[in-house]
């Protein structure tokens, strides 16, 4: 586990009366706050907190995560490789569950289309709800501009 | 055989028996309809996703891949046979109706194919890929062959 995450178990928010432990009822105690009962200076680093915790999610790579991918990215490929139809290929349970993986799984699925470009835009479309090819790209264009997309958002 | 293809012969029990041959690696950017009209550039196929290709609003029925060919000057044929001045297609059915792959018929009579974003392959006929994948070979077309003349 990123160590970043590690330190979020460990670490304990404290607010006028209560302890908060992890980040996210914190966070949410906070929001409901009034304005005024709010203190900057900890909301501030919260906030920094948060969004270091986002990043190291994204961006560290979880065995795991990355095991469940590569099995379900094998199984699909070699069960739907024959299909002249992407739309066919997208139904079955193995891509489904890749969606399922929501934005943790953007730089597996981004990687792996670098390195073995296939129908991966559907997916990524999907869960990002982008679109950055041009309009009337082949299907090689549309690999390379989810690919500059990719390493526009830092993904890979 | 050489350049024999296991993971083919496993989906389509008849390819090994009437003989095969691989013509290309596998590649995922164009697919069996863009093999058939000579587009290798692109995969033909109606996505609500930019980077697919398709002249028409639908391509799910067998009747909008029809339409796709008669574009490309194809007309229904009933002759299946080898008709040197004539470039001919088929298109495979499956039980429920819906197209799935489509054959080119090259000069020597033979068929070739490009099995999804596997290999192409020349087969000898058109019965080597019906089955329960690709279902049965079922409309012909034809159009006049492009000599270059």
């Amino acid at each position: 586990m990123p160590s970043i995450l590690k330190r979020c178990e460990k670490r304990e928010y404290r607010s006028s009366h209560k302890v908060h432990k992890r980040y996210h009822p914190y966070a949410l105690v906070q929001a409901s706050l009034p304005r005024h009962a709010r203190h900057l200076g900890r909301g501030y680093g919260t906030a920094t907190h948060i969004a270091e915790v986002m990043v190291a999610r994204r961006r560290d790579d979880d065995p795991a995560l990355e095991q469940l991918f590569h099995e379900h990215a094998e199984r699909w490929k070699s069960e739907t490789g024959h299909l002249s139809s992407a739309a066919k290929m997208v139904i079955h349970p193995s891509y489904l569950r890749i969606i399922g993986l929501g934005h943790e799984g953007l730089p597996l699925i981004l990687r792996e289309l670098r390195k073995r470009p296939d129908h991966w835009l559907i997916a990524l479309n999907a869960i990002t709800g982008e679109d950055p090819s041009p309009v009337g790209a082949t299907f090689r264009d549309a690999v390379g501009a989810w690919i500059k997309w990719g390493e526009s958002k830092g993904y890979c | 055989m050489p350049n024999r293809l296991s993971h083919l012969e496993r989906l389509f029990p008849a390819l090994a028996e009437s003989g095969y041959l691989k013509s290309s690696e596998s590649d995922p950017f164009y697919n069996c309809f863009a093999f058939a009209v000579h587009d290798t550039g692109q995969w033909w196929e109606k996505m609500a996703v930019r980077g697919y290709y398709w002249p028409l609003d639908r391509d799910d029925r067998v009747e909008d891949w029809v339409a796709a060919l008669k574009l490309h000057n194809f007309t229904p044929t009933e002759n299946r046979g080898l008709e040197p001045s004539f470039e001919k297609v088929c298109i495979y059915v499956n039980k429920d109706g819906s197209p799935e792959h489509v054959a080119r018929q090259l000069e020597s009579g033979k068929w070739t194919s490009k099995i999804g974003k596997h290999e192409d392959i020349e087969h000898a006929t058109l019965s080597a890929l019906e089955g329960q994948e690709y279902g049965e070979a079922t409309i012909t077309m034809k159009r006049k062959r492009y000599t270059g003349k």
